[in-house]
């Protein structure tokens, strides 16, 4: 009796053992996943090459840049300092995941986004983010990195709560420029 | 083996194996018969949508919006040459990227593989006409976007032009795994079209 059962439970024991296995194999992606860094409105986050203090998160329905452009929408902006730590980069990897929906900084008008960032010395500046309409609610996760590849670098997260956010009639994205504090 | 299946295994084995094979034809044919032979079926036809009527292909909601001709579109991201008598060909178009993720519509799969039918088969430059400004747009996810599609012709080809077939595109998105990096859309194929009429606009000193 014995010897019949024996090869059963050892098939079953070892096909349920391979399905753990299986559940907690990484998956290939994460031998190249970014470092993140937690950062919270007010102090500074310090990545491998990047450093980043934000300043404060807007919600606004209509944005307006210094150059006169102007659009209508669901605007998220956040204003922030930005500096380098060893050499001269352009601040490209700028996106904001809400509930799955991952979007990325605006390019429709002058923002410290995709702007040259020197060590440092931060430069001030406000990245705008064009949501769909009624999406400012839940949580939205903010990364902010240097490269849009973030593989195996650095990435800024903030976490945002969107529902304690008001949002105005209408708000501005700062000049970028030398920040003084 | 009892008793009384004898004579079922006694009737098998007297049918002769040829009749097998050629029972087994017989059934294969007559079921394929059944189905419409080996005859292709027949495509549907691709979808033909007007003016402001929304084609989704390759997860975005297309709404071709109008049609125009001109001498020449300030921030179309063209320039006709007046020496060979060339036109700016417009197609406004309202675009939503349905899929998770921005995406650019001057890339692969995107916006940029819309063309007009009879013109040749080049990718569009790509603005935002509201901006005032010619730049790389980027469609986010869920957020429609107003876009202008420009194409240079040359003014005979456009002439007499009164409407024009806007030809839509479908693709698939593939998943980067061990060289290649990211998602990426690929296997572009044409899957709707949309008539609209053709507006010829006036010379750019008359727009204001």
């Amino acid at each position: 009796m014995m010897k019949k059962a024996l090869p059963w439970v050892a098939t079953v024991v070892l096909l349920i053992g391979a399905w753990f296995v299986q559940l907690i194999t990484p998956s290939d992606d994460v031998a190249a996943e970014p470092f993140l860094v937690a950062a919270s409105i007010g102090s500074e986050a310090v990545g491998r090459e990047i450093v980043v203090t934000v300043l404060e998160v807007r919600a606004a329905s209509t944005v307006t840049s210094s150059s006169g452009w102007s659009a209508e929408g669901t605007w998220l902006l956040v204003d922030l300092n930005a500096e380098t730590v060893t050499a001269d980069r352009l601040l490209q990897g700028a996106t904001l995941t809400i509930d799955g929906l991952e979007f990325r900084a605006s390019e429709r008008m002058d923002s410290i986004f995709s702007t040259k960032l020197v060590p440092g010395i931060p430069r001030t500046g406000t990245i705008a983010f064009e949501l769909p309409d009624a999406s400012l609610t839940g949580t939205g996760i903010l990364h902010l990195s240097l490269g849009d590849d973030t593989r195996l670098d650095s990435v800024i997260e903030l976490t945002i709560p969107l529902d304690e956010l008001t949002t105005s009639a209408e708000e501005s994205v700062h000049v970028t420029e030398w920040a003084t504090s | 083996m009892p008793r009384r299946n004898q004579w079922a295994r006694a009737a098998i084995d007297r049918v002769p194996a040829r009749w097998l094979a050629t029972g087994a034809t017989g059934v294969f044919l007559a079921v394929t018969a059944a189905f419409g032979g080996l005859a292709s079926v027949p495509e549907p036809p691709l979808p033909e949508i007007g003016p402001g009527e929304t084609f989704t292909g390759a997860e975005l909601a297309m709404t071709p919006i109008r049609v125009t001709v001109a001498e020449e579109l300030e921030y179309s991201g063209l320039i006709a040459d007046a020496g060979v008598d060339e036109r700016v060909l417009t197609l406004i178009m309202d675009v939503t990227n349905l899929s998770d993720v921005p995406r650019r519509a001057e890339s692969d799969g995107s916006a940029s593989e819309v063309r007009i039918e009879g013109f040749p088969d080049v990718a569009p430059a790509i603005a935002r006409l509201e901006d005032e400004n010619f730049a790389v747009a980027w469609l986010q996810p869920n957020v429609p976007t107003q876009i202008a599609l420009s194409w240079l012709v040359s003014a005979d080809d456009v002439a007499d032009l009164t409407e024009v077939r806007v030809v839509l595109h479908t693709a698939t998105e593939y998943v980067g795994s061990s060289v290649m990096h990211g998602r990426y859309w690929d296997d572009v194929t044409v899957a709707g079209f949309a008539d609209l009429p053709v507006e010829e606009l006036p010379p750019a000193e008359d727009q204001s």
